[in-house]
């Protein structure tokens, strides 16, 4: 029981070089399958056990820490965990027949390796309690994820691939320098250890100088503004498979990055309200979310316009963090599992109809509605959660979002959140109105697999499951939030 | 289980079986039947009034500490019998209409009727502003298919703006009203007296115009547009929903939120219904002369239903015990009035093809019934006597001396002159004018289409000698 | 004084990085970023007068093995890197015959 931290890693990694040697599509495809099947369960389990017996340490190689390395998994671990081996299960399910198509067939069993590595690399982060170990991590995700993007079909993924290279390797680099600079200060790279080490009477300059990296570092992977271009480019030359799967997961790992590095490892000097960059956060990503919210409206390509809806609920998610409230982390927490489900949910419905089409504009989706009855309402439900209505996910994400913004008394964020809110409706409605009242019909679409519809099902479902019975999402991160801010149990 | 949780329940049911019934024929027979067992309901819950009144049943917790939560009281009661009986009438309607009209895709008709007409059930039956928003955004999603059911790019075009305005309101003005009310006063349940203890007058203002603007089914302007794109849906459902079901859901939500989240006190206390009298006022001398310049019957209607629903409101708003006992007698007397101008603009509509009133000319040598009873509904509109209309505006002008706000006596009696000189032109020019143009259809009234809207002209006629009864009932039960 | 050399260093790889139109400059650019701050944990963790960690009886000062290990893995981490940025760089000449940025862009 107390190896399933381990496991949760050890599994795929030990897979992928086995898969190397097989070099077989189809027994790459069946074997990730079955590993992120099988970490799943474990994951759940792991989560049910923290849930009743508090956090699980696991130290590696039986050293010690803060000399070995350690993994811990507390609420928050899990449940980031819980919600990034879900996606991945779900986008692999639902993208094989994609692959098979849009990837060089002699490319598909590096393709699936790559998958299980950065699904390690996101496990890792989100398990590891040493910060070097975090970098380490970090670079598997993103070595990985460069890959899996130059994949895709379009003449620019190879271009788009080494400027996202770049852009990566650059906030890594950040990080690993604010890394050395605690490491010299404190002697310790052991989490836990480092958040007792940093005490709150001295800041001295060089601290703040790894706060300034640790800043630009988290700011690049969460797409923060100005730091956000490299997100919509990138997204659009991927291959529409892998802009599922990390629209739902490689976004939601700068927030856990953010999360642990800011409120558990600093969690003494608290730096976000000691330098009021609490404030600069809060101003940048309200730009970001009325920038992005306005390109989204005038795209007419879909897969673009929610990659900009994307980057829009990823800067709400900051800002509900930069509060610095309980109720503020308990929605950013909330938020961060709805709209993964959301995100991942519409992104699948266009990777799954749309195979061959590289730019898949609204037109593309005429008539749908009569073609595809099901499939379409799922969709539909999809939307009306992005919109936020009531019974939806989308509505409780908003409720906890709009009230916490408006008990720190913020009335003109909280107006700027609503407004922006609204007009998600004007570039979701042109997609509805198309589908529904377009009197011509596309024939171009693909025939969607039974397994690929069962997973838009299931995602529809949960997104109305968790309109109403949040205890899993509210419940956890209330607790989670409780945890941080009153720090009872770490 | 609680009754009225099982209303609810099994009109859900009912949409269920109009989706998987294929033989289009029977969706209308069944879509009435439905309607009937609903109003057996009501009356069941009238008849068991006594032990259900402010029985609180919570349902589903969806936020911690706010449920999903049913209960009735008198001011529901009322709405309810009026909603659901309506319904019944509208739906023999309906049927005719669908089939003379020839539309097709009936079961996409009846089944968002249905949900419609659940969203106002259970808007009726919440007993907290999380529920009614619950259901009054389920409202504006299961009407917009039926805004758009023609399918046209006029319908799309004023779908779209239909949806934005409302959606939009309700995202930006009263999510946050209610959640900011949540905040100051911890809980969003509807008391009698208010649920404010200790408020300063700022946030009271700003809830008061968040709730005004974000309740926009009540149609204040400037957020009433959406109210005449609306009307380029079916005459059912232009007359149910856009003059019962929606309109009077949001005055309805917009009084019990005035009565019992604000509470009389607060609002008189801290001023700020006059900032709801000023708005109310501004609509109803606004619209009404709107209305005067449109054509097109259906939209000077509308207006028309603009205006007097603001009557409603501002008489709430003035906060004197006549007024309100007006705002409810309205509430009543403007559904039965309205819906048989509807009804009967429909059957104008069908039966001859006439869309506007400058083609109403010598109307009443063709449908003799169906102008009779457009002047019933038009003289309840204007408010004269003989009929109810006269009452309920005989007690708001009771309540305006009562507030000795004596500045609104100009605003209703200019309202009044304005609303007789367009509703005057259609009967005068239907009954004395000479005939312009040649009408198409058959020469005789079809009855089953009538039918329905002679049963409402006679309850109608018939209310105005047993009023005392209603008000008698308001009045001990409410005030 | 030293660390400032070495900023200047972190300093000169991004400018590289972001300035430079070639791809394979941008590599090297990446490259002396990367460097820049391995030479950081260096200088951070020299210790004065000290040997290099074996036991002995006599030198009680050791050297802090642990910032090389560090230095090590991120030097892996930094090679693994490189080769995928250059293979990326090899797939997109042969796609678009040119690896000037300014070119590419224009594509």
């Amino acid at each position: 029981m107390n190896q399933l931290p381990v496991l949760v890693l050890v599994l795929p990694l030990l897979v992928a070089p086995i898969l190397l040697l097989f070099r077989d599509n189809r027994y790459a495809y069946n074997m990730s399958l079955g590993v992120s099947f099988l970490n799943l369960l474990l994951i759940i389990s792991l989560f049910q056990h923290v849930y009743e017996n508090g956090n699980m340490l696991y130290e590696l190689g039986s050293w010690e820490a803060p000399i070995g390395i350690r993994l811990n998994a507390d609420l928050l671990s899990c449940y980031f965990l819980l919600l990034m081996n879900f996606m991945s299960l779900i986008c692999l399910i639902a993208g094989h027949k994609n692959v098979k198509s849009q990837i060089e067939d002699d490319n598909i069993y590096l393709f699936y390796i790559a998958w299980l590595l950065c699904n390690v690399g996101f496990s890792g982060i989100i398990l590891t309690n040493d910060i070097f170990n975090l970098f380490v991590f970090l670079e598997i995700s993103s070595l990985a994820s460069y890959f899996l993007i130059s994949q895709g079909n379009y003449k620019a993924s190879s271009l788009a691939a080494i400027q996202y290279l770049f852009i990566g390797s650059i906030g890594a680099v950040f990080i690993l320098f604010a890394i050395g600079i605690l490491y010299a200060n404190t002697g310790t790279l052991n989490m836990s250890d480092l958040s007792n080490k940093i005490i709150n009477n001295n800041i001295s300059l060089s601290m703040s100088l790894s706060i300034a990296m640790f800043l630009i570092g988290v700011g690049i992977k969460t797409a923060l503004f100005p730091l956000h271009g490299w997100l919509v480019r990138t997204y659009t030359y991927a291959p529409s498979i892998i802009v599922s799967y990390f629209s739902g997961t490689s976004t939601k790992i700068g927030v856990y990055i953010l999360l642990r590095i800011f409120l558990d490892v600093f969690h003494s000097i608290n730096p976000l309200e000691h330098y009021e960059l609490a404030q600069l956060i809060l101003f940048l990503s309200l730009i970001g979310v009325l920038l992005s919210t306005l390109y989204a409206v005038k795209q007419i390509e879909v897969k673009k316009m929610l990659a900009y809806s994307s980057v829009a609920q990823l800067s709400y998610i900051i800002l509900a963090i930069a509060l610095l409230t309980p109720e503020g982390l308990t929605a950013s927490l909330v938020h961060v599992f709805n709209h993964s489900i959301i995100k991942t949910g519409l992104f699948l419905v266009v990777t799954i109809l749309f195979i061959n089409n590289k730019d898949v504009s609204i037109d593309d989706f005429s008539g749908l509605g009569s073609k595809y009855p099901v499939l379409m309402s799922a969709f539909l439900l999809l939307l009306l959660g992005l919109i936020g209505l009531p019974l939806t996910s989308g509505f409780i994400s908003k409720w906890y979002l709009v009230s916490a913004i408006l008990q720190s008394d913020y009335w003109y964020i909280s107006a700027i959140v609503l407004v922006t809110s609204f007009m998600t409706l004007f570039y979701v409605w042109l997609l509805i109105e198309k589908i529904y009242f377009s009197v011509s019909v596309n024939h171009d679409s693909s025939i969607p697999t039974i397994s690929q519809s069962l997973c838009i099902y299931l995602l529809a479902a949960i997104t109305i499951y968790l309109g109403i019975e949040t205890s899993l999402t509210f419940g956890i991160s209330d607790q989670i939030s409780t945890n941080f801010f009153y720090n009872t149990n770490k | 289980m609680n009754i009225l949780a099982s209303h609810i329940l099994f009109l859900s049911l009912g949409i269920f079986i109009i989706n998987f019934l294929r033989k289009e024929k029977f969706i209308g027979l069944v879509s009435i039947l439905i309607s009937l067992v609903s109003l057996t309901y009501v009356l069941y819950i009238v008849n068991m009034q006594d032990s259900l009144i402010n029985q609180k049943i919570d349902l589903i917790n969806i936020i911690p500490g706010i449920p999903l939560s049913f209960s009735l009281d008198y001011l529901s009661l009322i709405f309810l019998v009026i909603s659901n009986s309506l319904w019944l009438m509208v739906s023999i309607f309906s049927e005719k209409y669908l089939e003379l009209n020839k539309y097709e895709n009936k079961s996409k008709f009846y089944i968002f009727f249905t949900l419609s007409m659940l969203a106002t059930n259970g808007i009726i039956y919440s007993s907290n502003l999380l529920t009614t928003f619950i259901f009054y955004e389920l409202l504006t999603i299961a009407t917009y298919p039926l805004v758009t059911f023609k399918g046209d790019h006029k319908s799309i075009i004023n779908g779209k703006r239909y949806l934005y305005y409302l959606l939009g309101t309700s995202i930006i003005f009263f999510l946050p009203a209610i959640i900011l009310t949540h905040i100051t006063a911890g809980t969003l349940d509807y008391k009698i007296g208010g649920v404010f203890t200790n408020y300063n007058n700022t946030t009271i203002y700003i809830l008061v115009i968040l709730f005004l603007f974000g309740i926009a089914k009540s149609a204040i302007m400037p957020f009433h547009k959406w109210l005449p794109s609306a009307m380029v849906a079916p005459t059912p459902v232009s007359a149910l929903l856009h003059a019962v079901a929606v309109v009077k859901s949001g005055v309805f939500i917009l009084l019990k939120v005035m009565l019992f989240i604000f509470g009389i006190d607060v609002l008189t206390a801290s001023g700020a219904n006059i900032i709801i009298i000023l708005f109310a006022s501004f609509t109803i001398i606004a619209s009404s002369i709107i209305a005067l310049s449109k054509d097109n019957i259906k939209l000077r209607l509308a207006y028309s239903t603009i205006g007097q629903l603001s009557y409603i409101v501002l008489a709430t708003a003035i906060l004197a015990p006549y007024s309100i006992l007006a705002a409810i007698l309205h509430l009543i007397f403007h559904a039965l009035g309205k819906i048989i101008l509807f009804l009967s603009a429909g059957i104008i509509a069908t039966q001859t093809g006439i869309k506007n009133v400058s083609e109403m000319n010598n109307l009443s040598s063709k449908l003799p019934i169906t102008c009779l009873l457009m002047t019933i509904g038009a003289i309840i509109m204007v408010g004269l006597p003989p009929t109810v209309g006269f009452i309920s505006k005989w007690y708001l002008l009771l309540g305006i001396v009562e507030s000795e706000k004596l500045y609104l006596l100009f605003v209703i009696i200019l309202s009044t002159l304005l609303n007789a000189s367009y509703y005057f032109p259609m009967i005068y020019k239907a009954y004395f004018e000479k005939e312009k143009f040649s009408y198409k259809g058959s020469s005789c009234e079809n009855m089953i289409l009538a039918f329905p809207v002679i049963l409402i002209g006679f309850i109608a006629v018939f209310i105005f000698f047993k009023t005392d009864f209603i008000v008698k009932f308001i009045t001990e039960q409410i005030i | 004084m030293i660390f400032i050399l070495n900023m200047i260093l972190f300093l000169l790889g991004l400018f590289i990085i972001v300035r430079e139109s070639n791809l394979i400059k941008k590599v090297i650019g990446l490259n002396i970023f990367q460097s820049s701050v391995f030479i950081f944990y260096l200088i951070a963790s020299k210790v004065e007068g000290g040997v290099p960690p074996i036991l002995n009886d006599y030198q009680l000062v050791y050297s802090n093995p642990l910032p090389h290990v560090l230095i090590l893995t991120a030097i892996v981490v930094s090679i693994a890197t490189t080769s995928l940025a250059l293979a990326l760089v090899i797939k997109i000449k042969q796609k678009y015959n040119s690896i000037e940025e300014n070119e590419l862009d224009k594509i």
